[in-house]
């Protein structure tokens, strides 16, 4: 059957869509809050892309881990950023490759940034920072690439934008973990430990 | 917030629908249809409909990891899910209902709104028709009926929403028709496949 074409929707069907988007929105920022429920079980690559969006919570948000399979073949470049500190900065990642060359790339952007390629099964140890309490930091992820939204103003001063992520191979694909939040003062190096 | 606006979305990404707004939107606006016939065809009350929309989207939301693409098509899962919100609903009454409810949504709706919703209720006077002629079939194969005849799933996605074989389904399609045939008004008769 052919999908319904979408509806036009009257005064009530546009509150009760805003009402359920925030809702949704709310939901989010639960399960960024806690990585475990953050994890997407993405089926096979032979399916269409997919996005997994993760928003960190404003105040319990110390770290969102998204899970997901991607697809294995990755396109080029390894990375792309923009936007600026004044707006909404987008950083999108479709190979874990040059992590100094994207740091300096968000730096230009007056983002101050660590970022941190792990080998396969390994994470950075959790104590590196303390986190800053944010909202509206964002994530989403297809079979291909991932993408995180730092919404304006979000990096302050002596703060730095910490990103880590890990892929492993799967048996339809590839697995990829991201850490990220922003850090308020030093962020110490990233002691590598086996991924959970 | 950050909208995202990049989404090669179908109906693989029910899964997106309770963590992603965007994700949401696509959905509601696609399915938003569904729910309205849906309802239309069982409610007569407008309030009624407006939080029973509701609730079946916030069940859709809550439950949208569940969906798998075996289960049948979005639109199908939708139903089953609507199918189970009205059950609940009729089972324990608008008061339990709406004591388990999450959001209000009858206090969104306005004068305008409410007399689209009564218009819906009246232009499906004939599926309430077959409704009415199958109410006293037996629940087995009421249920089929139902979902194929007046929901206009196929067999195959109505025997997925009951959680039956397709078979077990045509069975009981083919039964059904059998005894509606000396029961049914001819236009009722002629809504079946």
């Amino acid at each position: 059957m052919n999908p319904t074409p979408p509806s036009e929707l009257d005064g009530f069907e546009t509150s009760l869509l805003t009402e359920l988007k925030s809702h949704v929105a709310k939901s989010a920022a639960t399960n960024a809050a806690n990585p475990r429920s953050a994890a997407v079980d993405v089926p096979g690559p032979t399916r269409p892309r997919r996005w997994f969006v993760g928003i960190a919570a404003s105040v319990a948000a110390a770290m969102v881990a998204a899970i997901l399979l991607v697809h294995a073949l990755w396109p080029t470049p390894a990375f792309a950023v923009t936007g600026r500190n004044s707006g909404d900065i987008t950083v999108r990642v479709v190979r874990l490759e040059g992590a100094e060359k994207l740091e300096r790339a968000l730096d230009e952007r007056g983002v101050p940034a660590d970022i941190t390629y792990l080998p396969v099964g390994k994470r950075c140890a959790p104590d590196r920072y303390a986190a800053v309490s944010v909202s509206g930091l964002m994530i989403s992820i297809s079979y291909t690439e991932f993408e995180i939204t730092i919404p304006p103003g979000t990096v302050g001063t002596h703060d730095t934008f910490v990103m880590s992520a890990a892929v492993a191979p799967i048996d339809n694909g590839m697995k990829v973990s991201v850490d990220f939040n922003i850090a308020h003062g030093p962020v110490r190096p990233c002691r590598i430990i086996d991924a959970p | 917030m950050t909208v995202i606006t990049e989404s090669a979305s179908g109906p693989q990404d029910v899964a997106a629908i309770g963590i992603n707004p965007g994700e949401f939107e696509r959905f509601y606006r696609e399915h938003l249809e569904v729910v309205r016939v849906y309802l239309a065809r069982r409610m007569d009350d407008p309030f009624e409909v407006a939080d029973l929309t509701a609730d079946i989207f916030l069940r859709a939301i809550a439950g949208c990891t569940t969906y798998r693409r075996e289960l049948g098509p979005p639109r199908a899962w939708l139903i089953g899910i609507a199918r189970n919100t009205l059950g609940d609903h009729r089972r324990s009454g608008a008061r339990g209902a709406s004591a388990i409810r999450r959001l209000s949504a009858q206090r969104l709706l306005d004068d305008d709104s409410t007399q689209r919703i009564l218009e819906r209720i009246c232009a499906q006077s004939a599926a309430r028709l077959l409704l009415a002629a199958i109410a006293e079939l037996p629940d087995s194969l009421r249920h089929v009926v139902e979902l194929v005849a007046v929901d206009d799933l196929s067999l195959v996605d109505a025997a997925r929403v009951l959680g039956i074989s397709a078979g077990a389904a045509r069975v009981r399609y083919h039964r059904a028709r059998r005894r509606l045939r000396t029961t049914l008004p001819r236009q009722a008769q002629e809504v079946t496949p």
